[in-house]
């Protein structure tokens, strides 16, 4: 019986063991943070760490990622993306991308890549662009190893999966800006003329349009107007729709229900604007300026205002036609949200 | 101040009763003054907790305040004339020898903005003495987490000049393990050298005395950012030629400063290799006159900023009007031209002694001026910006003698502070934001007995934001960023039959690090101790000091997620032969 005893203990021992070293794996929708909305902060730039905050509309936890797992998420996040169960984590300065369970918030992974930026996933991989080297990589979902890299000739920005194709807006405010789009079999690149500085995507209409920021010197050369744009096809590439007349004017954070399209009118402090495909450049506002990017879930438009940069940040939850429905306390530098 | 300059030359200038109620003395120990040869002003001035430093790693830069809300605020002067970078607005004090300092260099709270021609609040004053006599001096050290240190110093005559001549080349690999919470690690890539000469010459013209001074830094600084930032080093150069000439009388003296600064920031950190390159250079002349009453200064300055970031260049008319009303009581008026206006400052100080016990009352209005890269740095600089307006009192109860006792207060009310905040462009831009108060006490007690001396001094300090240009409710009401409430040093010093022996401890209590004061920001509070023991040999001809830092090895740090050293060894050994 002594001895039967013992080795139970040994088995509960070596079982305990064996799942203690087993990493953390998604556990289908069941956790605190399964019904949370998640907003990324990206934290003060150098110093500090980038934070998590989870809320419901009884329920808000800030820091949670550091809460869960007792260290903290890095410097300056910069995106993150959900995929079955799984939530995967940029974070630029520090070099890393994390695996992390999206019901739990319980770490899985980590990944070195240096200056990551957007993520995009499809049936079999993570997709990850850069700013370090010309590459887009290719990383195992279930443990952040790489398997691959297409090279596209410069820095990467945003990414999409879009009818099968990996879809990249490729310079950073730096040009040549191209819009490269992959072939998710072979892993061909072919450029496309877009804009300067492709800075978001939407799908509108089955239809893919890329906003571009246009090009901003801060006064010591000239800027270039911010213009959006529809891909016609892997053949005629993509066509400029829509472009402001002032050279100063740009934008940021497309984002759309469907059918209409939204954006800020200006990079760091916009006001949200609503643009229809077939219409001119959006003139009118309907927010107030301050925001620091945008997102939109089942008709509600989510307004980062990062307020002075150094102390936390807020979302404001807008209706599409710009009445105030919420306020979220966040982190600092709130940037984007996981509905 | 000037009164500290003049001291050298001319004894009447010492007994001059201008200065000395506005200065405030330190306790200086054996292991201090043979530290103070290799040390940089901002380890040696560690062990005063009226001064805020703020540091990366062992040898990075160092930003200082001294009783006020931001570094720009306090100053540091040569003999008077205010050296802080008008480009900048701050002082590294990681280049400044500690041989610098004398033991009344400091100008605490608004008795610094009183003095200072372009701060606010604090001023240290730096000077260049020649030591008596003659004789040479070579100093050696060494520490566990690679730091290196060498000083030679030689002074005397030649015929009828005097002169000193020294050389502090310091520098370090800052390799060591860290422990932070649940992070710990190794930290590399925070490398860092600098080199100082000192070239002094000393005479007599006729019934003027003069004096010339050459003062060379040449830096250079790896910063590996964060411990969340692994394979991140930035790369900081700085080469600072300053010169300055004095020539004095009784009652006038003359002094002309010219500096020049070249500084090349490489960032490694983001798709482009980010190089700036920027100068900048001062000019002052300053005549001064003075007799046991009063004493005046005129200077006039001219700063140019070019590089990568601004091109610019200012005028900066300055006059000071120094005036002892009666036995008691003093008053200073100053006023500055600058960028096309006028700024007025106005102290009033009533120093009173009855037996062993001093008190002091001052009160008065003071300004901090923008600096050119607040003023125009590309992109964001903002040539509307107005210099900050405070209005302090200060109150100073001190006891002489064996038993030394000081409480010094400075309350003090800040409008139109200036604060980087973004603008309605999108860039950064520097504006008059905040109105604020602050209120910083500092309490110490020293003690002698035959063998044994020992010291505590422990500042508070409280700050509020009392409104912003937007009314933030999450900013207002809160504490400024870095400023710790609580910063207390101990210092034990006993002599043994052999050598000396010493312990001190340091405490920095919690700091935001970001302005809503929420808890991911905070840095908690540290404490650690350092352990030395000097001794030194035929009469003095040899030092040696071995010392133990951060003895039971806590964790510390002035920036977020930015360790410093664990325990850590120095030996220091200090040759002198004097004649």
């Amino acid at each position: 019986m002594k001895k039967s005893a013992s080795l139970l203990a040994a088995l509960a021992l070596l079982v305990g063991l064996t799942s203690a070293c087993t990493k953390e794996t998604p556990t289908g929708p069941s956790g605190f943070y399964t019904d949370l909305h998640l907003i990324l902060n990206e934290g003060p730039f150098g110093s500090g760490t980038a934070t998590i905050t989870a809320y419901s509309s009884d329920t808000i936890v800030q820091s949670a990622f550091a809460a869960e797992n007792g260290f903290p998420l890095g410097n300056v996040a910069q995106h993150m993306i959900e995929s079955d169960s799984m939530l995967y984590i940029a974070m630029n300065n520090s070099n890393t991308i994390h695996g992390v369970n999206r019901n739990t918030l319980k770490h899985s992974w980590s990944s070195t890549i240096e200056q990551p930026r957007y993520f995009a996933v499809d049936e079999n991989y993570l997709f990850v662009s850069n700013w370090k080297d010309s590459s887009i990589y290719v990383l195992d979902r279930t443990n952040g190893a790489k398997i691959d890299s297409i090279d596209v000739g410069h820095y990467s920005e945003q990414l999409i999966v879009f009818n099968n194709k990996l879809f990249a807006g490729i310079g950073t405010y730096e040009g040549p800006w191209t819009l490269a789009e992959i072939d998710l079999g072979s892993f061909d690149v072919k450029h496309h003329s877009i804009g300067d500085v492709p800075n978001s995507f939407a799908v509108i209409a089955n239809e893919l349009y890329v906003l571009c920021t246009g090009d901003e010197n801060w006064g010591i050369g000239d800027d270039t107007p911010a213009s959006i744009w529809k891909y016609e096809g892997s053949s005629n590439g993509a066509m400029k729709v829509a472009a402001p007349g002032n050279i100063g004017s740009h934008a940021i954070g497309l984002s759309t229900d469907g059918t209409d399209a939204y954006f800020l009118n200006a990079t760091y402090d916009g006001a949200i604007v609503k643009w229809t495909p077939g219409q001119n450049w959006p003139n009118s506002t309907l927010t107030l300026p301050g925001g620091y990017n945008l997102n939109l879930h089942n008709n509600n438009l989510y307004f980062f205002d990062a307020k002075d940069y150094a102390s936390s940040g807020e979302v404001r939850v807008y209706s599409t036609t710009g009445s105030l429905l919420e306020t979220i306390p966040a982190g600092v530098i709130p940037r984007q949200l996981i509905y | 101040m000037p009164v500290a300059l003049y001291g050298q030359a001319d004894t009447l200038w010492t007994a001059n009763v201008l200065g000395g109620a506005y200065r405030s003395e330190e306790v200086k120990t054996s292991s201090d003054s043979l530290l103070a040869t290799i040390s940089s002003a901002s380890s040696y001035l560690s062990k005063d907790s009226r001064f805020i430093l703020k540091q990366y790693t062992p040898g990075s830069v160092v930003t200082s305040s001294f009783g006020g809300a931001s570094s720009e605020q306090s100053r540091v002067l040569w003999d008077g004339i205010d050296i802080s970078s008008m480009a900048s607005g701050v002082f590294d004090l990681s280049l400044v020898p500690a041989s610098m300092l004398n033991n009344t260099a400091l100008y605490d709270g608004i008795n610094g903005g009183a003095l200072a021609p372009m701060g606010s609040v604090g001023a240290l004053n730096v000077a260049a003495e020649i030591p008596k006599g003659r004789g040479t001096s070579t100093l050696f050290s060494a520490s566990s987490i690679g730091d290196r240190g060498l000083f030679a110093q030689s002074w005397g005559n030649i015929g009828t000049v005097r002169y000193q001549s020294s050389l502090r080349s310091t520098g370090g690999t800052n390799s060591y393990p860290y422990t932070l919470g649940s992070l710990n690690g190794v930290l590399e890539g925070n490398g860092y050298n600098d080199l100082t000469y000192l070239q002094s010459f000393q005479g007599k013209l006729s019934r003027w005395n003069w004096e010339s001074t050459l003062w060379y830094t040449q830096s250079e600084k790896d910063n590996s950012g964060s411990i969340l930032t692994p394979g991140y080093i930035n790369h900081l150069e700085d080469d600072m030629l300053r010169f300055k000439y004095a020539i004095r009388n009784r009652t006038n003296q003359w002094q002309v400063y010219l500096g020049r600064e070249w500084q090349a920031y490489t960032d490694t950190n983001s798709p482009w290799t980010i190089t700036d390159t920027n100068t900048y250079t001062q000019a002052t002349v300053q005549y001064s006159r003075r007799n046991e009453r009063q004493e005046l200064f005129i200077t006039s300055n001219y700063f140019r900023a070019d590089g990568t970031n601004r091109s610019a260049t200012a005028f900066l008319p300055h006059v000071l009007y120094n005036l002892s009303l009666t036995k008691n009581d003093r008053l200073v008026i100053k006023g500055a031209g600058y960028q096309g206006r006028v700024h007025v400052g106005a102290h009033y100080n009533r120093a009173t002694k009855t037996g062993k016990w001093g008190k002091q009352f001052a009160a008065g209005t003071y300004y901090r001026l923008p600096t050119l890269n607040e003023l125009y740095w590309r992109p964001g600089g903002n040539p509307a910006l107005d210099a900050e307006r405070s209005y302090g009192v200060k109150y100073t109860l001190h006891r002489m003698g064996k038993t030394a006792l000081r409480i010094s207060t400075d309350q003090l009310y800040y409008d139109r502070m200036i604060q980087w905040a973004p603008g309605s462009s999108g860039n950064w831009s520097p504006q008059n934001y905040y109105a604020v108060y602050t209120s910083t006490t500092t309490a110490s007690a020293t003690r002698n007995w035959s063998k044994l001396t020992t010291d505590i001094n422990l500042t508070h300090q409280y700050s509020r934001v009392l409104s912003t240009a937007s009314n933030d409710p999450s900013i207002v009401g809160k504490s400024l960023i870095y400023r710790p409430m609580i910063q207390a040093v101990y210092t034990s010093e006993y002599h043994l039959p052999v050598g000396v022996i010493q312990f001190r401890g340091f405490y920095t209590g919690l700091r935001h690090t970001l302005r809503d004061n929420t808890a991911v920001g905070e840095i908690p509070a540290q404490f650690w101790c350092a352990l030395s023991y000097s001794v030194a040999g035929a009469n003095k001809r040899w030092n040696l000091l071995v010392l133990v830092d951060n003895v039971f090895n806590n964790e510390r740090q002035y920036y977020q997620y930015f360790p410093m050293p664990g325990r850590s060894y120095q030996l220091t050994l200090k040759l002198n032969s004097k004649q």
